[in-house]
């Protein structure tokens, strides 16, 4: 894997810098740029990405850079507390202590909620590079319909309310960068389409 | 059999760099792995 080499590096030169952790494509620590393309350093093989026996790694591109390879995720995470990604629901719980949902509604939230929030998709795309602060960003778009589109939910119309601007959806060209580099194998070019879709019905 | 991976990593340290430059290793990797 592409981490391997990268600390085979580091042990001829202790001065190199990254991030990683479970080492095996779950804390999403080690997103970095490879020959071009992001993803995690860790679950892609050397093959993958090597052209004519060279690799380039450097770090995920639109954010500062701290120190080599290591990003400075504030403005990723910025945009993801915009969405509130929790749910959001005052109603009393009537039965039991969970708030019940019917294994279709359930679902829904397939290849929405399995995001780790490693930022190679909004760091692959163009909007986000350009509008880090204005337009949301494929990741936390993923989140936000995860939301929009779970039953248990009750803020619907606010968070789309929020999202109904110029910027924050409307910033996405549908260039699908963010689906081709999810290393979750992840789809939120589709979310953001369905943000439109709702943002189209409700005016 | 083991083979030479020319690998560039991006090096930039605020605290001593102006700017950043590409750093190169050459990495013994499997064979499988090119």
């Amino acid at each position: 894997m592409v981490i391997d080499a990268i600390r085979t590096a580091q042990e001829l030169d202790s001065t190199i810098t990254f991030r990683r952790s479970c080492a095996q494509g779950v804390c999403g620590s080690d997103g970095v740029n490879m020959n071009g393309q992001n993803g995690l350093a860790c679950i892609t093989p050397v093959s993958k990405v090597v052209t004519a026996n060279r690799l380039e790694v450097r770090p995920l591109p639109g954010l500062p850079v701290i120190k080599d390879l290591i990003v400075d995720m504030k403005p990723f995470y910025d945009q993801y507390e915009k969405i509130k990604p929790f749910l959001d629901n005052d109603e009393e719980i009537k039965t039991g202590h969970e708030r019940l949902q019917s294994p279709e509604d359930r679902e829904k939230l397939d290849g929405l909620y399995e995001c780790i929030l490693c930022a190679c998709c909004s760091t692959s795309c163009p909007s986000f590079w350009w509008n880090p602060e204005k337009f949301v960003g494929p990741a936390a778009l993923l989140q936000a319909y995860r939301f929009i589109a779970d039953t248990r939910d009750k803020q619907k119309r606010m968070r789309l309310k929020k999202l109904n601007d110029a910027f924050s959806v409307y910033r996405c060209h549908g260039i699908m960068n963010c689906t081709s580099v999810c290393p979750k194998g992840l789809n939120p070019s589709k979310a953001i389409n369905e943000i439109k879709k709702e943002l189209r019905k409700t005016g | 059999m083991t083979k030479k991976l020319k690998l560039s990593l991006y090096r930039f340290d605020p605290a001593k760099d102006k700017r950043p430059y590409m750093s190169d290793y050459e990495i013994p990797i499997a064979h499988q792995e090119t």
